[in-house]
């Protein structure tokens, strides 16, 4: 997804020479990185020549601009570094890049580093990526001849196309193209409205397939990342040889969440689970705690009601994540990569917390390479640490890191329950997970992965608008009000959907 | 300018000889099946990564430590001197264990036969880490934290001698990130990871014909393609208006000549490892086994079970037919118990769990155990590898293994520390480790680096001279280059160290 | 897509008729209309519709059981056992493979192809096993007495038709028509032209073709 990363100035710090830094989770003994490597202000001195790119609007680029996987530098960043102050010895101080770097990039305008027929400039400009040929700026509007032409064609290519968008509402929803008759009584329909409306109309049926719904369905599938279930160590039905957690309760509060009328927030919120009582037609139920507490021990939820954080805090997610650590990293990288989108070992979503990382567990996180991600890592795994993983059998425990003093040293039990996450400080994991839930980065995380599933790629410069118009409408209390299916109405009536 | 069938022949005919091994020209390699690329192509190195999930720990192994060496040995991983064998440079430490951690299952694990057997060619390397997130870990391991251009290993290997192989670069084992593509996409699409995920069934999808029992003529349905390839696609209103679309381009550039050659090397007969029977009924439906399946069987007698024999016997016929330049292998979170064990029915016996679940992730549970165990299962794995490898002649006399290396890559080590003399304890993640290469291309026969005996974590090395440096700290790039320049990559402009103590010939 | 925006009220009316039923029928009108030429997308978003999408779609326009429809050594779902990640399917707690593939594997086409080569095959084998409930590979090649010496020009249209129909889910052009009905002469190789194999052979291949073609793969 291309799209804005909110941060404070830490992200500057990283990309021109996160070389050798450890990306994150460091442990001890890591090696130092020279610092001299870092180039800390290029994002921001980016912007500094091109303010008005369209990927400067927040003030700085993202390291992509430059590099593939940082250090490694795509095809425009090789052409800038060419031109960087060529002559003087590596690495360069920083005073020195700052100095050279507009030259550099002046220099490389008119180059075509991805060779796709658009000088660099063209394309910083355009808010499209200089080092990849499939990213060009596009030229959407057709010419009025190809108007007329189009229109009658099997693809109106000009403007939506009802029929062709309602084909791909029956094959993304439904798992199946309409049948020939539907297909030509649709295409009977005169009325634009009216065929709107069919297409709402298939989409309400589809919702509630369990091609969509079910059991391995689409949104089903579109939980496995964030999941990551393992048979082996399943528990519950059709175990694994290690039962360890059932994972199938976070697909079904997956599934509740993200259908129905229902609060898509409820993924970080929700302090209920959900059992499938039917298969076909799909239909999912809140289970009463009574149920939840007579669960056999390998399917319990040992966290207690009120210190639940919907897909957080399940059995799961600390059997896999957690497992056995006093300070769970892992746990908090993999809830901001799935449900806020921003995977820290990309240095994504970095917002440095002064005084961070502490390293309370002895691990050599504050070594300055390491800093650079644990300054926000840590910050953000303090809340998880009263939840217990494998050890401690998933339970809540406000006095949990007295058991790792023996292996982590006496200062791991100083490592407070609260915590910051996006620039903001809370108390506990509940704050943390409402912090999560209402902001931008989440609705744009929900919107953006079904753009990516629906659409097929992640928005480009040109799909911004309707992107945006989307995730803010998911926020808004009178549009979508977090209502997934009400978004995916006005998703599949986006030129980005119907536009062939 | 040498036509396609022409370079293919000539390739299959004049390079690789009476090996057999078969190499189809792929039409979408043109622009880089240059001269230099069939010279090269003639003669591959091949690369195989068997992957090691979890934390594959060299002081558990090859790099072990007596306690009478080690001063705080009761509280650091220090073997009882008894159990720490010498064989050359390297350790090997053999474990009988009626437990593993709380499990009650018994193993027997051996390390020593394979040191005996293979030092020649073995090679460990130390080095240190920058991220003990699995994933993350696992893609520095072949991608050396993208010390160059962010291609993995594989990736390299297969640009370098790919071009004119059916399928260079097959990915037996998948979701981890051992096979996650780099991030340089400017290489030709044969270049990146093909995934294999079901040995027994994937071979059919190496032709599109074969096996359909009723279907019209090879003839005919070749003659349908071509229509639908040269007239009905060209002329469709759907191909006119969507085919700037880079999914239709890549799908019909690579439905052309390149599937042509996969299926022209009837790589569906020569990579059926499953033998007729009731659940491959292959003769049934005109298909049948491998010549050389009976060889791999016996090599892999647990195939059928055992995912990982599964992949190492279809990694083998991969190189040994001339399909792949490199292949990566290894077991995954699985657990993997001995065929026809049922749990709850009387505990588990002798070697019941052939693989924990998560792999030498399980040393959170018991470091010792478990690290012997999967050393143990990767040892074997690789033995039989390279004696299949060794059986088969490549050309003049050499044998495949003559041309072959086996990297093993593993995510980070594991802690030090043990509780008081403990012998079953967990251990957590750990940046400092090494890695294990054995190949006629390697330094072999040696340790680089050292173990410093205060914390039991590894030093580094003289790049030039192997010569141990306490207090260095070999990086990812060093790794991934000294790998690369084994397999006689050419790094050209990457700035990557030369890393010649990594290399047995400059 | 547009489907039949062009055709005339007449052939709306007679393919309204037909196809009162979901399960698809042949237009009976043979003269399909050309749509006018197409202008190419400036900015392409098709997909890969999947081994499970292709299947159910061609499952219920062939009318064979989805699972029955493709079955690899008479025994492997073709999709869900044997080519379900390189038709772009996902297969999370075993093989950890949370997401599809981005680009199509090599295999990929190869493994299409013999899905589609399954499929076509299957369905011409239960025409003629039970040609009443045939779909395909209608009776009447060769005329009502099945003794003509080439096949009947109407038949060929209305199969080229149903094909079309039944594999795309749409009216034909009439260059697609004569495309398929061209294709005739390749499939004979040499045999005689009213052979009731060549023209089993050219149903199948025909299906074949389009069902492999990029509109039955893409959308």
């Amino acid at each position: 997804m291309k799209r804005n990363k909110t941060n404070t100035g830490m992200l500057a710090a990283l990309c021109g020479g996160v070389a050798a830094l450890g990306i994150a989770l460091l442990a001890p003994n890591a090696p130092l990185a020279p610092p001299a490597n870092a180039k800390p202000p290029a994002p921001m001195a980016f912007c500094h020549a091109y303010p008005d790119a369209k990927a400067c609007s927040s003030g700085f680029t993202d390291c992509a601009t430059c590099h593939t996987t940082p250090p490694a530098r795509n095809a425009f960043g090789l052409q800038v570094e060419a031109n960087l102050a060529p002559g003087l010895p590596r690495p360069l101080s920083d005073e020195a890049f700052l100095k050279y770097l507009p030259e550099a990039l002046k220099a490389v305008e008119d180059l075509d580093a991805d060779t796709d027929g658009f000088s660099n400039i063209v394309e910083i400009m355009a808010g499209t990526q200089t080092a990849d040929a499939t990213s060009v700026p596009r030229m959407l509007a057709c010419a009025p001849e190809d108007k007329a032409r189009a229109a009658g064609a099997l693809w109106n290519v000009c403007e939506y196309d009802p029929a062709y968008a309602y084909r791909k509402v029956h094959l993304d929803f439904c798992g199946q193209s309409p049948s020939r008759s539907n297909m030509d009584a649709f295409l009977k329909v005169e009325d634009q409205n009216e065929k709107l409306n069919r297409i709402g109309q298939a989409l309400d049926q589809c919702l509630n397939s369990t091609y969509w719904l079910g059991k391995d369905g689409v949104v089903w599938n579109m939980a496995n990342a964030k999941i990551r279930p393992a048979h082996a160590v399943k528990s519950g039905d059709n175990p694994g040889p290690v039962p360890l957690g059932d994972y199938d309760d976070d697909y079904n509060l997956f599934t509740w969440a993200n259908s129905d009328d229902n609060d898509v927030r409820d993924l970080l919120l929700a302090q209920y689970f959900v059992k499938r009582t039917s298969s076909d037609p799909v239909r999912l139920e809140q289970v009463s705690e009574t149920e939840l507490a007579a669960r056999p021990r390998g399917t319990k939820q040992p966290v207690p009601e009120e210190k639940r954080a919907g897909m957080i805090t399940t059995r799961w997610f600390a059997a896999v994540h957690t497992m056995f650590t006093a300070i769970p990293r892992t746990t908090a990288a993999q809830a901001y990569r799935s449900y806020l989108g921003y995977d820290i070992a990309k240095m994504e979503g970095l917002h440095s917390v002064s005084n961070e990382p502490v390293d309370y567990d002895a691990k050599g996180v504050n070594a300055p390479a390491c800093a650079v991600c644990h300054a926000t890592l840590d910050p953000l795994s303090y809340p998880f640490t009263r939840y217990n993983g494998i050890s401690g059998n998933y339970t809540y425990n406000d006095k949990r890191l007295l058991d790792y003093v023996r292996v982590d040293g006496a200062h791991v039990a100083d490592a407070p329950a609260s915590g910051m996450i996006l620039g903001q400080p809370v108390s506990d994991l509940r704050e943390w997970a409402e912090v999560a839930a209402n902001s931008d980065a989440f609705a744009m995380k929900v919107t953006g992965d079904y753009w990516k599933l629906l659409i097929g790629r992640d928005p480009d410069v040109n799909d911004q608008p309707e992107f945006n118009r989307l995730w803010r409408g998911l926020k808004s209390e009178t549009t979508y009000n977090y209502r997934v299916e009400r978004m995916l109405h006005d998703l599949v009536l986006t030129n980005a959907y119907g536009r062939p | 300018m040498t036509s396609l069938w022409s370079r293919r022949s000539f390739l299959r005919n004049a390079s690789l000889g009476a090996a057999g091994a078969a190499v189809a020209a792929q039409a979408s390699q043109g622009a880089y099946a240059d001269e230099a690329a069939i010279e090269r192509a003639r003669n591959p190195r091949f690369l195989i990564v068997l992957s090691s999930f979890g934390g594959a720990n060299q002081v558990d192994a090859f790099l072990s430590r007596r306690e009478s060496e080690i001063p705080n040995a009761a509280t650091l991983n220090a073997y009882p001197d008894s159990l720490v064998q010498n064989i050359g440079e390297f350790r090997a430490i053999d474990l009988k264990s009626p437990t593993i951690g709380a499990i009650p299952a018994s193993f027997t694990a051996n390390q020593s036969n394979f040191v005996r057997k293979h030092s020649n060619d073995m090679m460990v390397i130390t080095h240190t880490g920058t991220s003990v997130n699995h994933f993350v870990a696992q893609q520095r391991s072949i991608n050396g934290n993208a010390a160059w251009l962010g291609r993995t290993l594989q990736e390299a290997t297969a640009l370098t001698y790919g071009a004119g192989y059916p399928i260079p670069n097959v990915h037996l084992v998948n979701g981890t990130g051992f096979t996650e593509r780099g991030t340089d996409e400017t290489m030709p699409a044969y270049v990146y990871g093909e995934r294999a995920p079901t040995p027994n069934l994937w071979p059919l999808s190496l032709d599109g014909y074969k096996g359909v029992v009723g279907a019209p003529s090879r003839g005919l349905f070749e003659k349908a393609r071509a229509f639908r390839n040269e007239q009905l696609d060209p002329s469709s209103a759907f191909y006119r208006t969507f085919s700037g679309s880079q999914r239709v381009k890549h799908w019909t550039s690579i439905r052309g000549d390149a599937l042509r050659g996969v299926e022209a090397e009837d790589l569906i007969t020569k990579l059926m490892l499953f033998p007729d029977s009731e659940a491959m009924p292959l003769t049934a439906h005109g298909l049948k086994g491998s010549e050389i399946g009976q060889k791999v069987r016996e090599a892999f007698p647990n195939y059928e079970f055992d995912p990982l024999e599964a992949q190492a016997a279809l990694a083998f016929m991969l190189l040994r037919y001339g399909v792949s330049v490199t292949v990566t292998l290894g077991p995954d979170g699985s657990a993997v118990f001995k065929k026809g064990v049922k749990l709850g029915e009387g505990g588990l016996g002798e070697g019941d769990i052939v693989n924990p679940p998560i792999s030498f992730d399980f040393s959170h549970q018991a470091n010792r155990e478990v690290q012997a165990l999967m050393w143990n299962r990767q040892l074997m794995i690789a033995d039989r590898l390279i004696t299949l490898l060794k059986s088969e002649e490549f050309r003049d006399g050499q044998s495949f293994w003559d041309r072959s290396m086996i990297y093993f890559a593993t995510e980070f080590g594991r802690t030090r520390r043990r509780p008081n003399n403990a012998m079953t304890f967990g251990s957590g993640h750990e940046l400092n480790n090494g890695s294990l290469i054995v190949s006629p291309f390697a330094n072999g026969g040696h340790v680089l680096g050292g173990v410093d005996p205060d914390t039991m974590l590894t030093y580094g090395f003289d790049p030039e001279t192997g010569r141990p440096e306490p207090g260095r700290h070999m990086t990812e790039p060093e790794v991934y280059s000294g790998i690369a320049h084994a397999l006689n990559i050419d790094t050209s402009g990457s700035a990557l160290p030369d890393m010649r103590a990594m290399r047995r010939s400059a | 897509m547009k489907i039949s925006y062009h055709l005339g009220l007449l052939s709306v009316s007679v393919l309204v008729a037909a196809c009162a039923s979901s399960a698809p029928s042949p237009q009976t009108d043979l003269a399909a209309v050309e749509s006018p030429a197409p202008v190419a997308s400036s900015d392409p978003r098709v997909k890969f519709k999947d081994g499970e999408r292709y299947l159910r779609d061609l499952s219920a326009n062939l009318q064979i059981p989805r699972d029955e429809i493709c079955k690899e050594l008479s025994q492997y779902d073709c999709m869900t056992d044997a080519f379900r990640i390189v038709l772009g399917g996902v297969e999370a707690p075993n093989l950890l493979v949370n997401d599809p593939i981005e680009s199509a594997a090599l295999t990929s086409p190869i493994a299409l192809d013999r899905v589609a080569l399954h499929v076509c095959t299957n369905r011409v084998k239960l025409d003629q096993e039970k040609p009443e409930q045939a779909v395909l590979f209608q009776a009447g090649a060769f005329g009502k007495k099945d003794k003509a010496k080439k096949p009947d020009p109407a038949w060929m249209h209305q199969t080229a038709d149903t094909i079309y129909g039944s594999v795309l889910m749409r009216t034909p052009s009439e260059q697609e028509v004569q495309n398929l009905v061209s294709f005739y002469d390749q499939v004979r190789d040499g045999r005689a032209a009213n052979s009731k194999e060549v023209a089993a052979d050219w149903v199948t291949l025909s299906c074949f073709a389009v069902a492999s073609s990029l509109e039955a793969v893409f959308y």
